[in-house]
């Protein structure tokens, strides 16, 4: 018996199918393909509310009486701005020094309040702003984390992320700090 | 005075929800893709965005100035006819 019918172990058993324990270079690369095509997603999405808000201001500065909206809302922005940036740099630093331990888990209350404040003000939504901030991109994510994830029940309490069921179509890119 | 261009989200099914929750199959019905490489044009609105973030996973995004119909997507995706006429044969009685 040779060829595709010899008995191999899955084909004499009953239901034994054999998942190799690590990826492949190319389904390596196609999990990094994938990962980026969801970045370019968020970031399309992002791009293209906060366009449509500076859009509607402009439009209303045209028109005469919403002046005084207009100042106000452009002293804001140079707030969020601000804000925005220290929030980024902040979280820049905090990946380089903890580079191993990603945010995780349930956000403090007042870092909840500062997202949906920050999707208000710049016209995006709480979904999109949570996501950024906590959800590494491609480039920002290890090796580790990109083709491995936490299984307690792992020797080393990780597997390959190819064992996750519908793993091409889902987001697991958090582990727990530590693991 | 005039009214600020919405602009479209171009919206394409990539990956199909088959196996997936059924949540994840109604957001896609909602936004009307009912099956693989089916493209759909919404506006840029935040609940259009949050639909479309809900499966970011299966669908690829652009977005575009203006939302093209069904004939004119059709226009496209024809292919060249392989010839060209350059002068009409008179039709001989």
């Amino acid at each position: 018996m040779f060829g595709a019918f010899k008995p191999s172990a899955p084909l004499s058993g009953g239901l034994l199918w054999k998942i190799p324990w690590r990826m492949s270079a190319p389904q390596k690369l196609r999990q990094r393909r994938r990962l980026r095509r969801v970045d370019n997603v968020v970031s399309v999405l992002d791009t293209a509310l906060k366009r449509q808000a500076v859009s509607t201001v402009t439009f209303q500065s045209s028109s005469a009486p919403a002046r005084e909206q207009m100042k106000s809302a452009s002293s804001e922005d140079l707030s969020i701005t601000a804000q925005g940036r220290h929030q980024s740099s902040h979280r820049n630093g905090g990946n380089t020094s903890a580079d191993q331990q990603p945010f995780q888990g349930e956000l403090p209350g007042e870092t909840r309040k500062i997202i949906a404040e920050q999707a208000r003000q710049q016209n995006t939504i709480k979904l999109i702003q949570r996501w950024k901030s906590e959800m590494p991109t491609e480039q920002e994510m290890l090796p580790k984390d990109k083709y491995t994830m936490f299984d307690r029940k792992a020797r080393g309490y990780r597997k390959g992320v190819h064992k996750l069921p519908k793993w091409t179509r889902v987001s697991q890119r958090l582990n727990p700090p530590g693991f | 005075m005039s009214t600020p261009a919405t602009k479209f989200f171009r919206v394409t099914l990539m990956r199909s929800a088959i196996g997936l929750p059924k949540r994840t199959s109604g957001v896609l019905a909602a936004l009307g893709l009912h099956r693989r490489l089916r493209t759909v044009y919404h506006p840029v609105t935040p609940d259009v965005a949050g639909q479309i973030f809900a499966v970011k996973e299966l669908v690829d995004v652009q977005e575009v100035d203006r939302a093209l119909d069904t004939q004119e997507m059709r226009e496209l995706r024809r292919p060249e006819k392989g010839f060209w006429v350059e002068k009409r044969v008179r039709a001989s009685g």
